[in-house]
This record gives structure tokens, C-alpha cells and sequence, in this order.
């Protein structure tokens, strides 16, 4: 493709490398803070947890846990395409 | 990792993870005795002190009784009356007889006294349903005070499952009534020569050793029934079903709970086949016309269960998880962390996860009616319990918990939540650990006996343990025995004890505990999933080796001790969070009788206990070589594709406390 081509094209390519999508999934007490297609959430890539939660409204105080691909992460951690996030409260059992 | 870093620079401290992110930079508050009381006061105190407590004091010379004046101490001793005594049942001679408890028990309760008579009155090498064999009831510390949380009993035997000594650990509301009868321990002795079973009748004033007959065969819900129908509601009932009465190894001890049904167990390590073989059906308690418990100093204990019941509702895990979702809030995130062992620990994640975690369970109960919250025992405020009612509104189990959802649900894939209530309300019933059928069944699919994930086969093949058919009986002898029977290679077992539910490679200071607990494969034992998976008493990566001996091993002790309180272990999830939540336990233990112990000493208490039970086992025959997962754990285990990595010498250091 040759550059600038067709402006469209250049948008179109500049979106598709802006955006990323994680599969996200809000747990017990949060349950409340999902989103719609949380399955495919669309976020910036290298957006970090911390700032996910404030889009989302989830107050921080409330949450204890995030699991970026099933290990345990912490609020700054930059999101890529394709993590699978896990946000849970305080949680306890056995 | 703060708990590792600081467990480095202090020995002492380090054998308690409870306190590890605050207090262990700072030495050990030592408490003065009796501090800002007058002599009279003191002598009050004094005069509460058990004798055996006092004896205990005497003769070892150990802890306070330097402090307490000789004098006062023996005006005591001759004077007192009433105390904690151990009533033995001659199960052959129909007979029962109190008696003190001698020097080396007076002190102790809970696990440490299950696991210290079994130490000194069961030949280790005897076989678990013999005449040799005992089972004992133990109360915990603190069981039948006001103290939140207090009121979990321990049994303790010869397992018939793992060959090892057992402690296993049960709510329900017998435990409070013997504690306010002034019964430290009840113990089952001898064997019946006739195949007949008796009904124990404990009250005020008398003890009763009567026929069963009309009992027989029953399941423990209309065993329970019939037994409140009798005695009145509200006596507390522990009873064997079918199992118990077959002498299976899977079989457990079903206590009453509030509601009067069998919701709780002594679950683990086939206690129920002891109870069975000394011809025992039931035991009930009556504690009409009994007083309170006595309280050294009433005002310190009353200051220091305030504090306690502030600590436990302030803390999110205990105020508000674990009351909104259960246990099973767990399925979740274990299922997140890679961890929720699937079709016979296959994969660490379970596709339909969500059908049987506990935000559905919350749901379910609110479409059908039922109860989200709910206490095993008077006093407990955090009320993890519940009740799930059927499709039709009616009640089809309580005391639903994570262990039980993970080993018959995700464990045989079986993803229908009423059928997998099906199986629990069965395993009540007929009074099986969940946890042991539910790998069984796992491992009974792995054959081929029964489709992978088919709730309705499963149902029919565990009821076939009531007729006594002979599946029945495989089954119910556990998941071992049936794998032998089957012919299956893959049995996920330490000790003989199946697995529970968090796959060892992925959470592996639970593996350490499997491993080397002398309980054999055992989640409550030393409950490494608190740091590694909950970040509650610390933060330690799960997947790696690192640290995590040293984890299971603190924790390992500080739950002998708790163990021996009668707290609820769920209290741990607060106090490992709260910076005076261990002094606030070891308060309501001074102040309760007069003591004045600090953290190192229940410290010393845990390790004490240890001691004593791998005394026991290595008695009994067991070397290093049964501190083994199964082979198929070096396979890597999705997603994160971990593999069990750890040699037996790195494991034994989970077992050296000098
Ligand atoms: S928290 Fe649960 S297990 Fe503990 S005492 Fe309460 S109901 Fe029983």
C-alpha cells in the first residue's frame, strides 16, 4: 500500500493500531462496574489497570485484586491486546 | 513478599505469619500478669484458674506459674470442684466414667488435645477400626464463652483413610453445649463384640449409653430429626449415616447445625468409620440447666471480644465477602489464577467456572428463596453458611460450600448446580466427605464407570453407598481404593487423603502443605492460598518455589493453634490483616483463664501440636517417602503450564521446627 494513498485508509490503520481488546471481568461485588462487551473491551493499548478502573468508575478502594492472565498484577500494569483481566474485591473462603 | 523478608531477621516471630506485615519488626509485647490489679483481684483470677491448669504450672514449671503465688494456687486446688473433665465411653461395657485431665492436657484443647491423647493412648500401629483406636471430641480453648467465632469442635483418631493420626474440624452447635457442661474431651473406647449400635445421651446430670435400634440405618437428616423430635430442638447431635455404619474410609461425623440439619462435618480422614466401629450412632448433648463457662476476669474478656467481634467486622473478607457470596465467592478466582483443579486435575481452569461460583449461588438463592448468609454455630459473625432450596422452593442443602462445588463440580466437570447440590445433600445424608467423592467420582469417570461431567450417573452411583452395594462400598472406601478397583493410574492422593481443591502446581504452597501436613492431602491444615492467590498475611508467587516452604510451614503452625482455640479458622483472614489480631486471641485466652500468654507462646503451642502428631505417624510408620503428590503432578498443568518441581529434601524443611 502506498503511503497517504487514501486518507481513509491511513485513519482506518491509525484506529486499528490504537485499539486493543482485553476480555474483561469484573467479580462478585464489582460485578456491578461491567461494561458492555466486556467480553471485547476496547481500550488504548498500554492503558494501565489503574486508569481502566477510573474509565470504568470502579472505586480503587474497593479493589483488592487483578489477575492479567491469571497472574496476580498491580495497578500498573499496561493492558495489550488480547489479556484476559480479572478485577475482584477482598475475597476470602476454603 | 514483605511476610519473607521480615520472617528473615526474626526467628521466633517468623513461625507466625499472622502478624507478619506489621508487628514482627517489634518484639513481643509481654503482657505483666494480672497488670493494674490488686491482690485481691489477682487472687479472684487465681481462684478461676482450672486446677489442671494450675497442676500443669506446678509440675512443668512452664510458663506463669512462677508468677502466681504457691499459695493461692494450692487453696485452689484443694477448694475447687467443679472443672473440665474428660468423660470416657466404654463402648464394649456400655459404661462411662469422668475423670481429671492430667497435667499434660490440662492446658490444652482443640486439636492439641485430640492430637496429644491420641498420641499417648493409641498404639500407632494399631488398626484404625480395632479396640485400640479412640475417638475423641475435643472443644476448643475458648468454645462456649461469648468470644466470636468460638464454638468449632475437633475430633480426633486414627484415620482409617490415611493410617496417620486426624484431627478434623467441624461447626454445628454440640460443641458449645459440652463446653458448657464442663466437658473438655469425650472419648470412645473398646469395641462392641455385637454388631449392634448405641445412642449416647449426655446431660446436666447424667450420662446415657442407650440402644440405637430404631436409629439404624437412617440417614443423618432424619437421624437428626427424630433425635430433636425426642430430646428437644436445639440439642446438639453428631451422627454417622450408612457410611459411618458400613466402616467405610470416606465416611465423616455429620454435627446439627442451628437449623438442626447436617450441614456440618468432621469431613475428612474417615472419622465416621471410627464412630462406626465402636457401635456408636449419635451422640447427643443436652446443656439445659448448665451454667456459663467460667472466666477468669470477666472485664478483660468482655474488652478483649469487643475488639475481637470490631476485627472481624471490619475486615472486608469476613464482614462482607464471605457473608454476600459463601465459600464459594473462591470459585472465581482460583478458577482466574489458573488454579481450580478440572476434570481430575487436568487443567487449572473450568470452562463453565461462572455456573457454579458463588455470585450465581448468591442468585439462585435469591430467585428460590433459601438463605446467603448463615452461621454454623451461635456466635459466629461472620456467617459464611448458607441454604440453597431446589427448583420447587425446598430446601436441598445447606453448608454449600467452595470445597464441595469445586470437588463435585469442576473436579467431574459436572457444571448443573442442582445436581452438584444433589450430591452434597447426599453426601450429608448418607455421611460422606464431599471432598473425598468428589475426586472419587472424578476418578470413577476417568475409568469410564461414568460419563465425564454426567450429574444424574453421578447421583445414582453415590447412592448406591447407602444400600451397601458393592460399587457402593468401593466408592465410599475413597478415591484411592476405587482407583485400585478400577484400575486407574491417575489418583490424585497424599497420605491416601484426596486432593482438594487448588492444584498444587499452580498454588504451591498448598502443595507444600499437601505434602507434609500430618494430615495428609488437607487445604485447611496450612492455607498457603491466603498469600499466594488472596494477598491476605502477605504476597507470594504461587508458581514459583520460592518462599513458599517457609510459607506452608508458619502457616502449618499458626493453624494448630488455632485449631486448638476452637475459632473458626476464617478468622485468619482478618487477623492476618490486623495488626493486634493475634494479641486480641491470645487476650481472650489470658483473660479467660487468668494466663498470661503472648504470641510466642501459641507459637509454641503450634509446634507443639506438630510434634506431636508426626510423632504419631512416624510411630505409625511413615517416612519422607509418603510426603509424595502422585507422579502425574510433574506434568505441566495449563495455563500456566507449571509442573510440581519440589525434591523431598526441600519439602522436609517444611517439617523442621528446631
Ligand atoms: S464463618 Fe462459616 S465456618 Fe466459620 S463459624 Fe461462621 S458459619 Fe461456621
Amino acid at each position: 500500500m502506498s503511503d497517504c494513498a487514501n486518507p481513509g485508509d491511513q485513519f482506518f490503520s491509525t484506529v486499528l493500531l490504537m485499539t486493543a481488546h482485553i476480555a474483561l471481568k469484573l467479580f462478585a461485588s464489582l460485578k456491578r462496574y461491567t461494561p458492555a462487551q466486556a467480553d471485547r473491551f476496547s481500550i488504548t493499548p498500554g492503558l494501565t489497570i489503574a486508569d481502566l478502573l477510573k474509565e470504568l468508575n470502579v472505586p480503587l478502594a474497593e479493589v483488592k485484586l487483578v489477575f492479567v492472565n491469571g497472574v496476580k498484577q498491580d495497578m500498573n500494569m499496561p493492558l495489550k491486546d488480547g489479556d484476559r483481566v480479572g478485577i475482584f474485591p477482598a475475597v476470602g473462603g476454603g | 513478599m514483605d511476610l519473607l523478608c521480615v520472617l528473615d531477621f526474626h526467628r521466633v516471630e517468623m513461625m507466625l505469619p499472622i502478624q507478619s506485615k506489621i508487628n514482627f519488626g517489634a518484639a513481643p509485647k509481654k503482657r505483666a500478669l494480672f497488670p493494674q490489679k490488686d491482690l485481691c483481684h489477682k487472687k479472684h483470677i487465681v481462684n478461676a484458674l482450672p486446677i489442671p491448669v494450675l497442676r500443669a504450672i506446678h509440675q512443668t514449671g512452664n510458663g506463669t506459674g512462677s508468677q502466681i503465688h504457691r499459695q493461692e494456687n494450692e487453696d485452689r486446688i484443694v477448694k475447687e470442684e467443679i472443672m473440665a473433665r474428660i468423660l470416657r465411653i466404654n463402648t464394649r461395657k456400655k459404661t462411662h466414667s469422668f475423670e481429671e485431665p492430667g497435667a499434660d492436657l490440662a492446658a490444652l484443647g482443640g486439636r492439641g488435645l485430640t492430637s496429644r491423647m491420641v498420641l499417648n493412648e493409641v498404639p500407632p500401629t494399631c488398626h484404625p477400626l480395632s479396640k485400640h483406636n479412640k475417638l475423641v471430641v475435643a472443644p476448643g480453648l475458648l468454645t462456649g464463652t461469648a468470644a466470636a467465632n468460638s464454638g468449632r469442635i475437633s475430633v480426633g483418631a486414627k484415620s482409617p483413610l490415611t493410617g496417620g493420626i486426624k484431627e478434623s474440624n467441624s461447626g454445628g452447635i454440640l460443641s458449645q453445649k459440652l463446653a458448657r457442661l464442663g466437658i473438655k474431651a469425650v472419648v470412645l473406647e473398646d469395641k462392641p463384640e455385637d454388631s449392634g449400635f448405641s445412642l449416647v445421651v449426655i446431660k446436666k446430670d447424667s450420662v446415657e449409653i442407650l440402644p440405637a435400634d430404631e436409629y439404624v440405618g437412617l440417614g443423618n437428616n432424619d437421624v437428626m430429626g427424630r433425635l430433636w423430635d425426642t430430646y428437644g430442638k436445639r440439642v446438639g447431635v453428631m451422627s454417622i449415616g450408612p457410611a459411618g455404619q458400613q466402616r467405610l474410609a470416606a465416611a465423616c461425623i455429620n454435627f446439627a447445625d442451628p437449623n438442626g440439619r447436617p450441614g456440618r462435618a468432621a469431613g475428612r480422614g474417615g472419622l465416621g468409620a471410627v464412630m462406626g466401629s465402636k457401635g456408636i450412632k449419635a451422640i447427643v448433648v443436652d446443656d439445659s440447666g448448665a451454667g456459663k463457662v467460667p472466666v477468669a476476669d470477666p472485664e478483660a474478656f468482655k474488652t478483649a471480644n469487643k475488639r475481637w467481634v470490631e476485627i472481624l467486622k471490619g475486615h472486608p473478607v469476613t464482614s462482607q465477602g464471605l457473608p454476600a457470596y459463601g465459600t464459594a465467592i473462591l470459585i472465581n478466582i482460583i478458577n482466574e489464577a489458573g488454579a481450580l483443579p478440572t476434570k481430575n486435575f487436568r487443567s487449572g481452569r473450568f470452562e463453565y467456572a461462572q455456573d457454579i461460583s458463588g455470585e450465581r449461588i448468591a442468585e439462585v438463592i435469591e430467585q428460590r428463596g433459601g438463605k446467603t448468609k448463615d452461621g454454623c454455630h451461635p456466635g459466629c459473625v461472620i456467617q459464611c453458611s448458607n441454604v440453597y432450596h431446589d427448583k420447587d422452593g425446598k430446601v436441598l442443602t445447606s453448608g454449600f460450600e467452595y470445597e464441595t462445588i469445586w470437588a463435585l463440580g469442576a473436579n467431574t466437570t459436572i457444571k448443573d448446580l442442582d445436581d452438584v447440590a444433589m450430591l452434597d445433600a447426599l453426601c450429608d445424608d448418607i455421611g460422606l466427605d464431599t471432598i473425598e467423592m468428589g475426586v472419587t467420582l472424578g476418578v470413577a469417570m476417568e475409568a469410564g464407570l461414568i460419563p465425564w461431567g454426567d450429574g444424574k450417573a453421578a447421583i445414582d452411583l453415590l447412592k448406591k453407598v447407602r444400600t451397601g452395594d458393592p460399587l457402593g462400598k468401593i466408592i465410599g472406601n475413597g478415591s484411592l481404593f476405587t482407583g485400585q478397583a478400577l484400575g486407574v493410574d491417575r489418583i490424585p492422593v497424599v497420605k491416601r487423603q484426596a486432593l482438594p481443591a487448588y492444584d498444587p502446581r499452580a498454588v504451591k504452597g498448598q502443595g507444600v502443605t499437601y505434602c507434609t501436613s500430618p494430615m495428609g492431602a488437607d487445604h485447611t491444615a496450612g492455607y498457603a492460598v491466603a498469600p499466594n492467590i488472596l494477598k491476605v498475611g502477605g504476597d507470594v508467587d504461587p508458581l514459583k518455589k520460592e518462599g513458599n516452604v517457609e510459607v506452608s510451614k508458619n502457616l502449618q503452625i499458626a493453624t494448630a493453634a488455632v485449631d486448638s482455640t476452637g475459632l473458626c479458622l476464617f478468622v485468619a483472614f482478618a487477623v492476618l490483616d490486623t495488626e493486634d489480631g493475634v494479641q486480641t486471641i491470645v487476650d481472650l485466652l489470658n483473660a479467660q483463664y487468668g494466663l498470661s500468654l503472648t504470641p510466642e507462646d501459641v507459637v509454641k503451642l503450634g509446634v507443639s501440636i506438630l510434634k506431636d502428631e508426626h510423632t504419631f505417624n512416624q510411630r505409625a510408620g511413615f517416612t519422607k517417602v509418603h510426603d509424595r503428590l502422585p507422579d502425574f503432578f510433574a506434568d505441566p498443568l495449563p495455563p500456566h503450564n507449571v509442573t510440581w518441581d519440589y525434591t523431598e529434601e526441600e519439602l522436609q524443611q517444611a517439617k523442621q521446627y528446631d
